[in-house]
């Protein structure tokens, strides 16, 4: 288990309404369910199909283990404009 | 009579020397050709320029157009054009907007006015069906854009200058009610022309050839755009400003005069940011589902918000973080009529100069107590702002600093970092009009923003480029918002960016680049209509015209081709095509040496496909096209070539 800083971007962070939260997860595979935790309300596109980014560079994979004061981020899907 | 419904049949043409009207000829084969907006506009232009016409002649032309399905019922259809040789470039500039002017010249019995000579005073026409009058505006001149309008007829549509475009600042916009014919200084040649403002009004109610099947398109339309990921929630909900989380994260957020990608105080001035703590509420042009304007407060006054061009260029490029300071700045330039995203690379510009040393100012990156006055002297021609209202290149010229002179063809860049999307890098390079994102083609929507595909390689950009640079000409020739591509991406990639639809997807794209070269070079192969890609119904319910994906292709190319081959008529050389040597020369991510523009390799695909030399169409190409091709004897350089 590692704490790290979760910030939300996007439609993601208006719907769930986290800017930025701390969460205990070993892996971001672990986060996804323990962000969900925090909102009370059912999201249209989870956690889970967003763009995930550690420390401000791109993670591919879901098993990526996390370490104790990482950023992630996590990007709602849609963009463009 | 146009044998074709949707049209109004009529185009205007104004000489403001004389204060005379007349028809000028317009026929169905010419509909045909060009379906409207920005190709009927380049189509007319062609057959007026000759070389070393300049912008401030007082025979250059203002081409106003609007397209097939403008006024027809489609979602997000109030677009009109404005195209002339721009003050800014030397070239066609094409402007497009989505104000209501182009419906009301609809309805007053006219798909287009072109506007020529030089009125003696300051001038309004106003266009009431039949009847067209030129009104002395003395009394506008030199007011702001809002007073302006409300002083003209209220139910009128209209097209107005600020004092930025009466003084002739080459990046000065035309506005229409609270939306902007923002690039190229269509501004400064309405100034140049002493007319302040045009209006129309009329009676006419718009035919279209098949009622019932256009309202079932268009309701299919509508619920397409609701639903898209793109259209229904991002851009209501975050605007365009929702691109600038998405953009620091590919590193495409251009900062600090493009010196790099990302900027740490992003968050500060973010879509997010706006959508939480500044937005009023959500609005749009006339007729759009999509509603991407943003609503903000300035001075207790509700005004219209900054867009992503404007928010990522005066904050980020400007190593600004105060988004309150970029609302009122969007604010101010709009009310003096100028173009945010040039005034701002060309702030940038003047930055770096002044850091570098090479040219001393009181400009500094992140400073911003003194941006206001410096709009003010810019509009006003004053001071400094003299020198800045000529834009990028022209400092470039006398300052030096080329190498970070952030234009294409003269054109300032829009906020896309182009290292981080080497694609819509040779979209900048290659676009029509110059450093265009949307000219390009946009090709950072599939590098990163709404697709993923590989950000960096140069492989099969060229062929994809090319598609979307003709199928977005076709699309705005129609009459239609770019922002109504977006429904082409499959709902299920954009939503699930991370499912092995998506990832098949991203890779196929760049895998895909022959074919699409092959569609790029014989269009015709694409002869059908697809469920998904609706314009070619609407434009043949609301026309009668036969139509589908691949006639749509091919009217764009035609498009293309016709506005580069008016551009060497101007005398744009061969190996116009350039980027500044910091973007194709120097790493964005020290050690990576991939975070840069390959532009001399994409662009030898790109002119093989194309049928071009050295970007210069050649005669075949042309011949093919159907275009006539200029007297290669009189044409500067190179001119045409079939080497």
């Amino acid at each position: 288990m590692a704490e790290v800083s979760v910030k939300c971007f996007g439609v993601l962070r208006l719907d769930s309404k986290i800017d930025t939260a701390a969460v205990d997860a070993a892996t971001v595979a672990e986060l996804f369910p323990k962000v969900n935790e925090l909102i009370e309300t059912e999201l249209a596109i989870g956690f889970d199909d967003a763009l995930v980014y550690i420390n401000g560079l791109r993670c591919k994979s879901k098993k990526q283990k996390l370490n104790a004061g990482d950023e992630v981020w996590l990007l709602s899907p849609a963009s463009g404009g | 009579m146009a044998k074709y419904k949707g049209y109004a049949g009529k185009v205007l043409k104004v000489d403001l020397s004389a204060e005379a009207v007349e028809e000028f000829p317009w026929s169905d084969a010419d509909r045909e050709r060009t379906l409207g907006g920005k190709i009927m506009a380049a189509d007319i232009l062609y057959r007026h320029i000759k070389p070393g016409m300049k912008a401030f002649d007082e025979d250059n032309w203002l081409v106003v157009t609007t397209g097939p399905i403008t006024g027809c019922g489609c979602p997000s259809s109030s677009r009109f054009n404005i195209s002339t040789i721009s003050p800014l470039t030397n070239i066609i500039t094409s402007s497009n907007c989505g104000g209501s002017f182009g419906m009301m010249l609809k309805k007053a019995g006219y798909d287009a006015l072109i506007i020529t000579g030089k009125a003696k005073k300051p001038t309004h026409v106003e266009i009431n069906d039949d009847i067209v009058e030129f009104k002395d505006a003395s009394n506008l001149w030199g007011l702001h854009v809002t007073p302006a309008q409300e002083q003209l007829p209220p139910k009128a549509g209209k097209m107005v200058i600020g004092p930025a475009g009466e003084n002739k600042v080459l990046y000065a916009c035309v506005f229409s009610g609270e939306r902007t014919a923002g690039r190229g200084g269509v501004g400064a040649v309405f100034g140049d022309k002493n007319l302040k403002a045009v209006t129309a009004a009329g009676t006419r109610q718009n035919e279209v050839a098949d009622r019932e099947k256009l309202k079932e398109t268009n309701k299919k339309w509508v619920e397409q755009l609701k639903k898209h990921p793109l259209t229904g929630k991002q851009l209501p909900r975050l605007g365009t400003a929702g691109l600038i989380s998405p953009m620091h994260a590919h590193h495409i957020l251009a900062t600090k005069n493009f010196g790099k990608g990302r900027f740490e105080g992003f968050e500060k001035v973010s879509g997010e940011e706006l959508a939480e703590k500044h937005l009023v509420k959500n609005s749009g042009c006339v007729s759009c589902v999509i509603q991407c304007t943003r609503r903000v407060k300035v001075d207790g006054k509700v005004v219209k918000g900054p867009e992503l061009e404007t928010l990522g260029l005066l904050g980020p490029n400007l190593m600004n973080d105060d988004i309150e300071s970029v609302i009122r700045w969007n604010y101010e330039l709009d009310e003096l009529g100028m173009d945010t995203i040039s005034t701002a690379g060309t702030l940038a510009f003047a930055m770096e100069l002044n850091e570098k040393g090479l040219w001393e100012n009181p400009l500094e990156f992140g400073k911003i107590d003194n941006i206001s006055a410096i709009f003010e002297d810019i509009a006003n021609r004053r001071g400094i702002g003299d020198i800045l209202a000529d834009g990028t290149k022209r400092m470039s010229e006398r300052f030096g600093g080329k190498e970070f002179a952030i234009h294409a063809k003269g054109m300032e860049l829009a906020a896309y970092e182009p290292r981080g999307a080497v694609g819509q890098g040779l979209g900048y390079a290659t676009s029509n009009r110059g450093g265009c994102h949307l000219n390009a083609g946009y090709m950072v929507v599939l590098e990163g923003l709404g697709l993923n595909v590989n950000q960096y390689t140069p492989f099969g950009k060229a062929a994809i480029s090319i598609f979307f640079q003709n199928l977005m000409e076709a699309i705005s020739a129609a009459g239609s918002c770019l922002f109504t591509s977006y429904t082409v991406m499959p709902a299920p990639v954009v939503n699930k960016p991370n499912s092995l639809l998506a990832k098949v997807v991203n890779k196929g794209f760049i895998a895909l680049g022959p074919v699409i070269g092959l569609l790029d070079r014989y269009p015709g192969i694409a002869s059908i209509n697809l469920p998904i890609i609706l314009y070619p119904y609407a434009v043949q319910h609301a026309t009668g015209m036969k139509m589908n994906i691949g006639k749509m292709i091919k009217i764009g190319e035609y498009g293309y081709n016709l506005e580069r081959h008016c551009n060497n008529i101007l005398g744009q050389e061969a190996h116009a095509d350039t980027l500044p040597a910091r973007l194709t020369g120097e790493e964005q991510i020290e050690g990576n040496k991939k975070s840069k523009v390959p532009l001399d390799k994409m662009l030898k695909s790109y002119y093989r496909i194309r049928g071009w030399k050295d970007g210069v169409p050649k005669k075949s190409k042309l011949r093919s096209l159907g275009i006539s091709g200029y007297p290669a004897a009189i044409l500067n350089g190179e001119g045409l070539s079939d080497g």
